[in-house]
């Protein structure tokens, strides 16, 4: 085998076991000086027999690389166990922070106290700022969990992939998020509810709570769709940029 | 000819101790070692040489070798070179290889 094919059959093996572009371009690095040198003083280019098969030892760089971090050491600890209070955890914090931060300013525009905004009666308008906040509060801790675990993975070195039953559980836990709305009518000045991470919702309103669950599982795809081109492009260029 | 397999008897610890061996002599590239490796044990031990770089990467990480970019006969190479914690464990390494190998020499003898 050329000292081409073989090292580019080794990065290609590296980085879609996920391991970082830094790392493969060093350890490519090495190999073909290392090869250079044997050709330089012994004559001889045969990657393949000297260095042994590209793919093999790709797999022991891999199993090294991984050893290095907890992360790479426990897989199913990182990415089946840990999501769910990962994901429970970052729910909380946008949800303080946007009730701490939005709802002031929403209550100013909207020109009522905290309290009248929310005990008082619902109209359109109101109802436009809910589903909104409702919506961002479903959608940003998916995307920020999603995020936090394809950078663990990478630092893991596992291929991005390895995020996806993580994200299913994300899918589970933030379709549970409950949501509430009591339209106004008669007397009844309707009301709305927000409660993050209850199993209750999908009995008690199972064609809201599934729509709620088709907006998570679509931000989830999207940013699937997202990776995976980013991750194809990125690997198709480090190949043709490593020596 | 294919490619060559990795010896497993190179995989127990033996090249860890040969590594640190080697660059507690001196600071050396993973071309080097590998040619080293095989002068000093007059080409005993067969392995795929780029089996040496897994093991050069870990202990690295373990903080027993560092490496860092050096000339090399007008080229830019990575050089590693050994740490007190390498030689620390090289010397543990050393003790624990001789009881090894004292315990199969007695078993040999007849015990």
């Amino acid at each position: 085998m050329t000292l081409d094919t073989w090292t580019t059959r080794l990065s290609r093996s590296l980085l879609v076991n996920g391991l970082p572009r830094e790392y493969v371009c060093r350890t490519t690095r090495e190999m073909a000086d290392h090869l250079e040198d044997m050709r330089d003083s012994e004559g001889d280019d045969d990657a393949s027999r000297r260095l042994g098969d590209p793919d093999t030892l790709a797999q022991m760089l891999t199993h090294g690389f991984r050893r290095q971090s907890l992360f790479g050491r426990h897989p199913f600890l990182t990415f089946w166990l840990s999501p769910i209070p990962i994901a429970t955890f970052l729910a909380h914090i946008v949800y303080l922070f946007t009730i701490e931060l939005i709802m002031p300013v929403v209550v100013r525009l909207y020109g009522e106290s905290e309290v009248a905004f929310v005990s008082g009666s619902l109209d359109a308008t109101k109802v436009v700022l809910v589903l909104a906040m409702h919506l961002w509060l479903q959608a940003i801790p998916v995307l920020l969990t999603m995020r936090l675990y394809r950078i663990i993975a990478s630092r893991a070195a596992r291929p991005w992939t390895s995020i996806i039953p993580a994200m299913i559980l994300f899918l589970l836990y933030f379709s549970m998020t409950k949501f509430e709305l009591t339209w106004p009518s008669g007397t009844n000045p309707g009301n709305y509810r927000i409660d993050i991470g209850t199993v209750s919702g999908f009995s008690s309103q199972p064609v809201t709570q599934g729509l709620q669950a088709l907006f998570v599982a679509l931000v989830c795809i999207l940013w699937l769709y997202r990776v995976a081109g980013e991750q194809s492009s990125e690997r198709e260029s480090a190949v043709t940029a490593i020596p | 000819m294919g490619a060559r397999k990795t010896n497993p008897d190179f995989t127990n610890g033996v090249p860890e101790l040969l590594i640190l061996q080697i660059l507690s002599r001196q600071s050396l590239h993973g071309y080097a070692i590998v040619a080293r490796i095989r002068e000093i044990t007059d080409e005993a031990l067969q392995f795929g040489e780029g089996s040496i770089y897994p093991i050069l990467h870990r202990l690295e990480s373990d903080g027993k070798i560092v490496a860092s970019e050096a000339e090399v006969n007008g080229r830019n190479r990575m050089v590693y070179r050994i740490t007190k914690p390498g030689v620390a464990q090289l010397e543990a390494s050393i003790q624990n290889w001789n009881r090894i190998c004292s315990a199969i020499q007695l078993a040999l003898s007849g015990g």
